[in-house]
């Protein structure tokens, strides 16, 4: 069926930005899961009404991830799944082979460490692959701010970085 | 921007973000096959072809409508033409002047000495307004001749 590819290829080309920027409101991964599929349920009906579709699914994952952070029933959840991310390890934002998982770690702490607004310009930068002008319509900012932002997040993720014990 | 920026933006695209698990895809899916169709829904170009497809209705019942007009219209029972209540008698009878009294009775139906006692009212009705004696309303009687 067509349409079945047509979201197929969206997700399988946006999925796991998506999924990494639900992240950075939802620890838990099956969580954010769970609101990346509302929000592309969401996205897929009205896709057509968006004048960049790309950016609008960016912003409808923001807007569920926050909707979800808000809302009080899964408030209990969130802070049980939050004490279980300790001890489990599958919860890494980032596939990685063993060789590498001391850099991905320090990458992923460096990450967190950034602000949220930073945060999000970066995942949407670098593993969204959006525009400027695309993230800027996604969040409601100026193209200007948005690539400030970003040249601050690389900036303060590389003192980060350069603090990191084992970091080169 | 310098080099180390882009050697930190290169290290970071490396990084592959986890991907949705199939279970996830898999709710999607069903979701998306088993979402109603609503025709705010469908797409321009289905939205498009159900337009032009009820404009084509619509082009071809004009021409139907016009190559092959209807013979005798029937009226139709809903237009306001038709729900006027029903001319008088006297209004109908009015329309052509009659031969004899006893033509005009019988077209109007009113039963024997009604007429007369109906001409009287209306004589002195338009006495008493028209004191010169003028003929009666336009409209509502016009007598003939051998009335008077």
């Amino acid at each position: 069926m067509n349409d079945t590819n047509e979201w197929t290829n969206w997700l399988t080309e946006h999925g796991p930005a998506l999924l990494l920027l639900a992240r950075q409101w939802i620890a838990s991964f099956p969580d954010a899961e769970d609101v990346v599929q509302e929000a592309f349920l969401r996205f897929w009906p009205s896709r057509y009404r968006a004048d960049d579709p790309v950016a609008y699914l960016y912003a409808c994952i923001k807007h569920c991830a926050l909707e979800w952070h808000r809302s009080d029933h899964r408030r209990i959840r969130r802070e049980q799944a939050a004490a279980h991310d300790e001890l489990s390890d599958g919860q890494s934002l980032f596939l990685g082979q063993i060789e590498q998982d001391e850099r991905r770690i320090a990458i992923e702490s460096a990450l967190q460490r950034l602000s949220e607004t930073q945060r999000e310009v970066l995942v949407m930068k670098i593993w969204g692959k959006l525009s400027f002008p695309q993230i800027a319509q996604s969040l409601a900012i100026s193209p200007n701010t948005a690539a400030s932002r970003y040249r601050y997040a690389l900036a303060d993720l590389r003192n980060h970085l350069a603090k990191e014990p084992y970091y080169d | 921007m310098t080099d180390n920026q882009q050697d930190l933006e290169a290290e970071l695209a490396s990084l592959c973000p986890r991907s949705l698990s199939t279970e996830s895809l898999r709710r999607i899916d069903d979701a998306l096959c088993n979402a109603p169709q609503s025709v705010w829904c469908l797409s321009p170009r289905r939205l498009f072809l159900v337009a032009a497809l009820a404009a084509s209705f619509l082009v071809g019942v004009f021409l139907y409508r016009s190559l092959f007009p209807p013979a005798n219209p029937t009226p139709n029972p809903g237009t306001i033409a038709n729900t006027r209540p029903a001319p008088s008698p006297i209004h109908v009878a009015s329309a052509e002047p009659f031969a004899t009294l006893a033509a005009y009775r019988q077209a109007i139906a009113l039963p024997e000495g009604a007429f007369d006692a109906l001409l009287q009212k209306q004589a002195a009705i338009s006495l008493r307004n028209k004191p010169n004696n003028k003929p009666l309303r336009a409209g509502l009687v016009s007598c003939p001749e051998w009335m008077n």
